[in-house]
């Protein structure tokens, strides 16, 4: 084989090989998320139920939780729905921790998803409560600004208010901590930051 | 004790007369805020807009053809958001801000995307001088090299 034939050989395979070497390393069902890094996006939604005693901090039914006036602290969205058997699994960790971390600038809230209210309500009372408040979005209105594909997801907001992670898949506890504990060590000044 | 035994379960009941230790249940008619209107031209634009979207929840189809119930929640929100004085270009890029481009079912023509509307250009040309020089040189000088006799 001639060295002309070589070349024009290498140069087409390569960049084929290339390609699919690069397409192989991704998962097709995988979808990027473009929120890590950005602003979170802003909600206020209503609390339809919690188990946690009520406070300023932690908002009982009917009263409406704003992101916005969270900022400085440590923020866990978790999307969830009865209907789905994953979200059950995370349920344990997420209620323990959010109790764990009741004293500390971290708030957990559950975004209720595609579901009808009272499923939701029953299985949490059947599943021993549920430490934080779950949240009403009706028309899916936050989910679709969050860019929800599915359920479980779950965001850690950083005290700067940008999402730092998204989680797609049930969390799991070691998963949770070690997110709040690097959120928490972050410096945060609201004086430098802004608003 | 949970503090869902006073669970409300009638529909409609309005969030803000709810009292502490009852569970609050949507109002349905929060729903219907999203209908499709009277408004030919604003309905025009949903579904223009409807058929450039990525279902998040579907295999490949876009929010105009998926029967899932984000999918109607999602043509809501494009209703909504142009009923509120957004233009269709700022719409999608909304969506865009949220799910990234993988919503767009046709990727905007830039950057690395480039390579799927010119790569099929440039291998049909590449294709096609390769014939051309293939035949001309064919044409030019059609000997062909006969193969050894079997012995």
């Amino acid at each position: 084989m001639s060295t002309k034939r070589m070349v024009l050989g290498f140069l087409i395979t390569i960049p084929i090989i290339a390609l699919l070497a690069t397409a192989m390393d991704r998962d097709p069902r995988a979808i990027p998320s473009p929120l890590p890094g950005r602003e979170a996006p802003s909600f206020s939604l209503p609390v339809m139920l919690t188990t946690a005693p009520h406070s300023v901090t932690s908002p009982g039914p009917g009263e409406a939780v704003n992101l916005e006036e969270l900022r400085g602290d440590v923020v866990v969205v978790n999307f969830w729905a009865s209907w789905c058997l994953s979200c059950r699994t995370e349920h344990v960790p997420l209620s323990q921790l959010a109790e764990q971390y009741a004293d500390e600038e971290v708030h957990f809230f559950r975004i209720l998803y595609n579901d009808r209210a009272p499923n939701a309500a029953g299985l949490i009372e059947r599943m021993g409560g549920q430490s934080y408040p779950t949240l009403l979005d009706t028309r899916s209105s936050t989910a679709i600004q969050y860019g929800l594909t599915g359920v479980p997801e779950t965001f850690f907001i950083g005290r700067d208010g940008k999402v730092a992670h998204k989680q797609v898949g049930p969390v799991h506890h070691d998963l949770i901590v070690e997110w709040i504990e690097r959120l928490l060590a972050e410096e945060w000044s609201p004086e430098v930051q802004g608003p | 004790m949970i503090q869902i035994l006073g669970l409300v379960l009638l529909l409609g009941f309005p969030a803000q007369q709810v009292a502490p230790g009852q569970a609050v249940v949507p109002d349905p008619e929060q729903f219907e805020a999203t209908a499709p209107t009277d408004d030919p031209e604003l309905e025009a634009d949903v579904r223009k807009l409807a058929r450039q979207l990525r279902c998040p929840t579907c295999q490949a189809l876009s929010i105009a053809d998926s029967p899932s119930e984000l999918a109607r929640e999602m043509e809501g929100v494009i209703r909504q958001r142009l009923q509120a004085g957004m233009t269709p270009e700022e719409v999608r890029e909304s969506f865009v801000a949220s799910y990234g481009e993988w919503v767009l079912l046709s990727p905007n023509p830039s950057g690395f995307n480039l390579l799927v509307y010119f790569l099929p250009l440039v291998v049909l040309l590449i294709g096609g001088v390769i014939i051309f020089v293939g035949v001309r040189r064919w044409l030019l000088n059609p000997t062909v090299e006969e193969a050894a006799p079997i012995e």
